[in-house]
């Protein structure tokens, strides 16, 4: 997609199909005895393949594993793994950072495209570039299509005379009218998931309706 | 006697529960959303030890109940 974040697309062989819920992630054998786990992006409507987002910005070893991989390897994984997944609350507002969209992009896609559900929906997503945006425009269509979902890009470090919001997504996320009625799934990394947690305690947003996974 | 010694890392586990989905009888999450062993011979080996490598930040620990060898992870 760009220099920073690679989407990766799994075709299943055996077996050809899988069942998952929305967030939930795989667990790729990445050889010498080592795992790696990433959030699955695709909807499980897809059932026939896995659409993956990856950071390729360093050297780790699954990323070095993925970068490398060429059209037709083969690769092993677990799946499906996990319970990040959605609750049933009134509301839904999505925070993610960077590949943290991974597992929210599975869910609004879920929610939107294929149950067609009418509650209110939000998402929040913070880059640091504009370089590095992907999926905007995929977001942007669902908006058209969908009125209850909004969607806000936050880039912050953009470049100059940036039209759209710029800082971090929980400045954004201050200025919200929320409360008991809201469910909240955040990924990303750990500063905005903590700070997210404590705005959420400061709007009276439930504990146990503020949901997070802490990997992507 | 068990094949394998389980230790769970408490500090590591992150709640995601996929080893309680691939051995529930050996692994569930506590009040607090963090793993913890109830049975360490509730399960076959195999199942196990898939368990653990399922974790994603690797907060289960195997050791070779007999050698205390250290199985999984590798790394």
């Amino acid at each position: 997609m760009n220099s920073k974040y690679h989407v990766l697309t799994i075709e299943l062989v055996k077996p050809g199909t899988i069942e998952f819920l929305a967030g939930q992630y795989i667990s790729i054998d990445i050889g010498d005895g080592a795992r790696r786990s990433y959030s699955i992006a695709s909807a499980p409507a897809k059932n026939y393949a896995i659409d993956l987002c990856v950071d390729v910005d360093g050297n780790g070893k699954g990323m070095t594993y993925l970068k490398n991989l060429k059209p037709g390897d083969e690769i092993k994984f677990l799946a499906p793994l996990g319970r990040f997944i959605l609750e049933q609350e009134k509301k839904l507002l999505f925070v993610a950072t960077g590949c943290g969209i991974t597992p929210l992009k599975s869910m609004i896609f879920d929610l939107l495209e294929e149950k067609k559900d009418q509650r209110e929906i939000w998402l929040y997503w913070g880059l640091r570039y504009a370089e590095e945006m992907f999926w905007e425009e995929e977001f942007r269509e669902l908006t058209e299509f969908y009125p209850n979902f909004k969607f806000r890009l936050v880039l912050s470090k953009p470049p100059e005379k940036w039209p759209l919001a710029s800082g971090h997504v929980t400045d954004e996320i201050k200025m919200m009218q929320l409360g008991s009625e809201w469910g909240v799934y955040i990924c990303g990394n750990a500063g905005v998931l903590e700070d997210t947690k404590k705005i959420m305690t400061e709007k009276d947003v439930q504990e146990k309706q503020v949901h997070f996974e802490k990997f992507s | 006697m068990a094949k394998y010694k389980v230790k769970i890392i408490r500090d590591k586990c992150i709640g995601a529960a996929s080893c309680v989905g691939i051995a529930p009888k050996v692994y569930q999450l506590d009040d607090k959303n963090i793993a913890v062993l109830v049975d360490e011979a509730g399960d076959t080996p195999e199942n196990i030890l898939l368990g653990a490598q399922s974790c994603p930040t690797n907060a289960i620990e195997i050791y070779d109940a007999e050698t205390n060898e250290k199985i999984w992870p590798k790394e």
